[in-house]
């Protein structure tokens, strides 16, 4: 599968946007660390993740996403994440992701706040 | 990983936004009855996500689209995302003494990296492994063992895969996300983890087997062929250790045809032209002998034999209805084929059919074997081929007396044939 079929990028306000596509799983691995490696280089200090076209997250997926956010945190960027299901909500909280990265219910806000 | 600043309040206005039930991690510590609920249903939760995991880790892991390093990894990603784990490292071991690598990193450091090399390259433990799938139980580690300095608060998990990689495993490595330790639950749902994964490799080696020995098979299957009919192919596979020698007694009817004047248009003939129209030859008559349910036991020159056995009761009909094709397909193939007309133009199909009890088997020495059939009936059929003329079909009186309602028959005179003491009644089919 192609990246772009799996991650979409954008810029706003200054915010790298990744934006999920369908399945985040193990397969997904190369589409996110690339778009991740592609636009967060330079002054890139604010990341989004946003998961409102994501249909399904799997434990393989979390754990990309474990290993974006430790990348991110090496370069001292900050990680967001938005439109989360309640149940992927319950999941980041319960592994303790919810403590790394900042969780928005949508994207607007998150665009706000991050 | 250190730990960051706790979120702006908006996520707790997300939190508070949600349904009771997925507030269960912001119960108060004070209540150890609800701290001891949300355990269980934490334990509980982990576990539904690690079996829907796995399920669809078996799904993944099949022959062709996956190899054991692929799996491994999946099994490693699933792993870290379930219990939380910053970083995981999944390594390699090519012999059992030494050249361990780490194959994939997620999270970590390089540094990370060359600590748990050194330990897993110092660990007698690991050294000391059968060459089996297993998982090395992090209670069962030595204190002596270098491998006990990570044992503590991470899992390792060990998976023997083949002997040319001795191992291959998972080190999930790190503080948890969620600062807890590892409890004795989660420490056994590893260990059912890796009963899992262990069944999950060993269903994908079967099956890669399973695929590779049906390859082979079919291979096999389609160079036999070649060479011989595929019901005795069928047979050949079917046959449990080494095909039969001794030889079968069966009751079937024998045809035996060749082309009138065979030696003579050898001689006039280029041998590339003659091999050519007799490749043709072949090739129409066995799909006819096919068509006809019988198996052509082979070719010799000019000649074929077939067996017709697969309906008894009812073999000389089917036989003779495959002669009366193949003089038809002769003769279309006179007209239609220009290369096989101007080598047999002049020529004729003479045919001889005879029913009766051959030994059928596989004949010859352990270097070279020969499927075939050899009998009275045998020699009869191939006698009354002789004495058939160009287009002509002799039956002997078996075959003459299962099929004589439905084909016409010209009796012949009795004879002498060569081989048969008595004389022989022959009639033809007309």
């Amino acid at each position: 599968m192609e990246t772009k079929e799996m991650v979409t990028t954008e810029m706003k306000n200054g915010i790298v946007v990744l934006n999920m596509h369908g399945d985040v799983t193990p397969f997904s691995e190369k589409a996110v660390m690339d778009a991740y490696e592609k636009h967060s280089a330079g002054e890139t200090q604010k990341i989004l993740i946003n998961f409102s076209n994501a249909k399904y997250i799997n434990s393989g997926g979390i754990a990309i996403i474990i290993s974006l956010v430790s990348e991110a945190r090496k370069k001292n960027q900050k990680v967001g994440v938005c439109c989360l299901t309640p149940h992927f909500v319950k999941i980041f909280d319960m592994i303790g992701l919810s403590d790394y990265v900042e969780m928005y219910e949508t994207d607007v806000e998150a665009l706000q706040l991050l | 990983m250190s730990k960051c600043m706790k979120p702006t309040s908006k996520r707790y206005n997300y939190y508070n936004s949600m349904p009771d039930n997925f507030k269960y991690s912001r119960v108060s510590s004070h209540n150890l009855d609800s701290a001891k609920i949300i355990r269980i249903q934490k334990s509980l939760e982990m576990k539904l996500r690690w079996l829907e995991d796995m399920q669809q880790m078996e799904h993944s892991f099949s022959p062709g689209t996956s190899n054991e390093e692929e799996m491994m990894k999946a099994v490693m990603l699933s792993l870290m995302g379930n219990f939380g784990y910053s970083s995981s490292f999944l390594f390699l071991c090519e012999n059992r003494t030494s050249d361990i690598r780490i194959i994939k990193r997620y999270g970590g450091t390089e540094e990370d990296s060359y600590q748990l090399l050194e330990i897993l390259q110092q660990s007698l433990m690991l050294k000391e492994r059968n060459n089996d799938i297993g998982l090395i139980q992090l209670s069962a580690v030595p204190p002596g063992d270098k491998l006990a300095g990570i044992a503590k608060n991470n899992i390792v998990l060990v998976i023997i895969l083949p002997v040319e990689k001795m191992y291959c495993g998972i080190i999930l490595f790190g503080e948890r996300l969620s600062h807890e330790e590892l409890s004795q639950g989660e420490l056994s749902l590893v260990s059912i983890m890796a009963s899992n994964i262990t069944s999950a490799i060993k269903n994908y080696r079967l099956t890669t087997n399973s695929f590779r020995l049906q390859a082979d098979i079919f291979r096999t299957r389609g160079i036999l062929e070649q060479f011989v009919a595929p019901e005795i192919v069928e047979e050949m596979l079917n046959s449990e250790k080494h095909f039969h020698t001794k030889g079968e007694r069966k009751l079937l009817t024998i045809l035996s045809a060749d082309i009138r004047g065979f030696t003579a248009i050898s001689e006039r003939n280029e041998p590339e032209h003659l091999v050519s129209a007799l490749n043709r030859f072949y090739s129409i008559m066995s799909d006819i002998i096919s068509k006809h349910s019988g198996i052509v036991d082979k070719f010799i020159g000019d000649a074929v034999l077939a067996l017709f056995r697969l309906e008894p009761g009812n073999d000389p009909v089917r036989a003779i209805s495959a002669a009366l094709d193949m003089h038809k397909g002769f003769e279309e193939l006179i007209k239609s084929d220009e290369e096989f007309r101007s080598v047999f133009e002049s020529s004729g199909l003479g045919i001889g059919i005879s029913t009766g009890e051959v030994i059928v088997g596989n004949f010859g020495s352990g270097r070279r074997m020969d499927y075939t059939v050899i009998g009275r009936s045998v020699n009869l059929s191939a006698r009354l081929c002789g004495l058939a003329r160009a287009n002509e079909t002799l039956v002997d009186v078996p075959s003459f007396e299962k099929s004589q309602l439905l084909f016409n028959f010209e009796e012949l005179t009795p004879i002498n044939v060569k081989g048969i003491e008595e004389f022989v009644q022959m009639y033809k089919v007309i």
